[in-house]
């Protein structure tokens, strides 16, 4: 589970062009569930996607990590409960590696190299052998039906299938927590329903989800188990189980 | 004052050192007085932030200030030339009465900052900032002896004057100077000796106990200062003799010149990093049950140790080189 206690972001803070983009937010999310944060454009989601994905730290508050894969964690309890945003960066680092799969909304992948090295790029600084990640990569490709493209540019391929290998790339280090920000809004509604699919896969296999979207068909779908409602920062409904 | 590049290096890196130093020393006693690692307040997360560029700056700071050692006892080295009655380091530090006290506060500092340095990284290595209030503690304490430091060193380089006559080395470490020098070189040779190599033999047998077992860790730190002083007694008292191959010459400073081969600066080197990494070893131990500490401050003062035993056996086979190969042989 996560658990954010009172988090607020403001960015230029004690300046005079100080913006709070997340403001006293307090949220569970609850493991092996899908989490969906709804609002307007600049209603703080995006921001609050990468203060849970160990991207930014907040200005003030916390986050808890319960269930955290603590082995990199000296002297850790076994537990694995862990407040993340005090940690020092290359602990930040390693959860980010290890724990959460990140799917953008521009997809992000790296232009003039091939489908499949851009599936195991987030996968290299674990260590792993070539030839492991390798196999990892191409089953995670077939998977989502796009290993026919595994040698071929990224740069030549459609919106859905850019965003499969985006997909393919948030799984590759096996994450227990998938992050997707604005993951349909480059998507027609066929590729939209289609993602939602794989977001079931995910919650099938016990995946933690958590989106970002304003699109209807994310977050009425029944898949979500959460909808979080936010607008200028704060959270103004939050309909779920508790 | 002589304009040297040397002397303009370390007065602007002791400026820039104690510039940092403030700057790290008023954070720190922020985080001294309102660290709660409870709170999720903007204050306490804005001193998780501020922490890591202080303990950044302060890494290169103290580093330098490591290395300015070297580079003042090579000024000085350096600068004999210009002074009548000077033959080496020695002379040059007697120029002013600032030469000798800079040069034990550099001494002292290069040890406090080594220790800190390996605090640090032990922290550093700790995701639930174990060790910030030692480390700040530690700095606040160290901090004003730099700039003391700093105070000196200005004093000592602005009153360089070239006309001045100063004393040699041969006058200030002979057998009957009053004073440190005196006392050091008057110290017997053959007790010395004996003192020297069962203290770096007590040193290797703890340390080695202490690396296999993980035990007697304040032992071998124990040790390890005692035997850097017996060493640094013995570098006046009989080691240099063996490299100048004159049984009056007592000079710690002469073994760093180019007649030597430099020696003296792999010398100090070795002695000061084992001391450091020995040392270091037994203040990290009652540190050792802090949170995540008690995994890393183990691994941690293994290799310490490891440190500090190659460095003091390379110290004791180049001293030992040097009694057997040497042609010179000390009477009764």
């Amino acid at each position: 589970m996560i658990e954010l206690q009172r988090v607020t972001k403001s960015f230029n803070a004690g300046k005079s062009n100080q913006f709070t983009a997340v403001q006293d937010v307090s949220l569970s999310i609850e493991p092996g569930r899908v989490t969906v944060l709804k609002g307007p454009s600049g209603s703080g989601k995006t921001t609050l996607l990468t203060l849970i994905g160990c991207m930014a730290r907040p200005t003030s508050g916390r986050i808890m990590f319960h269930g955290l894969n603590t082995a990199s964690f000296p002297g850790a309890g076994e537990a694995g409960e862990v407040e993340i945003t005090s940690l020092p960066e290359r602990f930040l680092t390693g959860i980010r590696r290890a724990s959460f799969g990140f799917i953008f909304q521009h997809f992000n992948l790296v232009r003039g190299i091939t489908v499949l090295e851009n599936v195991m790029l987030p996968a290299y600084p674990v260590g792993e052998g070539h030839g492991i990640m390798r196999k990892r990569a191409l089953r995670l490709l077939e998977m989502f039906d796009i290993s026919r493209h595994a040698l071929s540019r990224v740069d030549f391929l459609s919106g859905g299938e850019s965003q499969r290998v985006a997909i393919a790339r948030a799984l590759i280090n096996n994450p227990s927590v998938i992050i997707a920000d604005e993951p349909t809004a480059h998507l027609d509604t066929m590729l939209s329903r289609e993602f939602m699919g794989i977001v079931g896969s995910f919650k099938n296999e016990g995946k933690t989800i958590l989106i970002a979207s304003h699109d209807p068909l994310v977050y009425d779908s029944p898949l979500a188990d959460k909808v979080v409602e936010m607008r200028d920062g704060r959270i103004t409904h939050d309909v779920g189980p508790p | 004052m002589i304009m040297h590049p040397a002397v303009l290096a370390l007065l602007i890196g002791s400026s820039l050192t104690s510039f940092m130093l403030f700057y790290a020393v008023w954070y720190g006693i922020r985080i001294l007085a309102k660290w709660d690692i409870k709170s999720g307040s903007e204050l306490q997360l804005s001193l998780e932030r501020r922490t890591y560029l202080i303990s950044t700056i302060l890494s290169y700071t103290l580093a330098f200030q490591i290395l300015s050692l070297f580079l003042f006892i090579y000024t000085a080295d350096h600068l004999h030339t210009l002074f009548t009655g000077a033959m080496c380091a020695a002379g040059v530090l007697k120029v002013n009465a600032f030469g000798y006290p800079l040069l034990l506060l550099k001494i002292a500092d290069f040890l406090l900052a080594g220790i800190w340095l390996i605090i640090n990284h032990a922290d550093t290595r700790g995701y639930d900032y174990p060790l910030i209030r030692v480390k700040y503690a530690l700095l606040v304490a160290i901090a004003p002896l730099i700039l003391l430091e700093t105070f000196f060193q200005f004093e000592y380089f602005l009153g360089l004057h070239a006309d001045v006559i100063t004393s040699c080395c041969g006058s200030l470490f002979s057998l009957d100077k009053p004073g440190i020098g005196g006392d050091l070189a008057s110290l017997p040779a053959a007790p010395m000796e004996m003192a020297f190599y069962a203290g770096m033999a007590a040193t290797a047998i703890s340390g080695l106990y202490f690396y296999r077992k993980g035990r007697g860790g304040y032992i071998f730190s124990g040790f390890s200062f005692i035997t850097f002083l017996i060493a640094v007694a013995s570098l006046v008292s009989f080691i240099c003799l063996y490299f100048y191959e004159l049984p009056t010459h007592h000079c710690p400073f002469c073994i760093l010149q180019r007649e030597y081969g430099y020696t003296g600066y792999l010398l100090y080197i070795t002695l000061l990093g084992g001391g450091v990494a020995g040392m270091g070893t037994g203040l990290l131990l009652p540190l050792a049950d802090r949170g995540s500490m008690t995994k890393v401050i183990p691994a941690l003062q293994r290799k310490l140790t490891a440190a500090n035993l190659f460095l003091y056996l390379l110290f004791t086979l180049m001293v030992s080189y040097r009694m057997i190969f040497s042609s010179f042989r000390l009477g009764n």
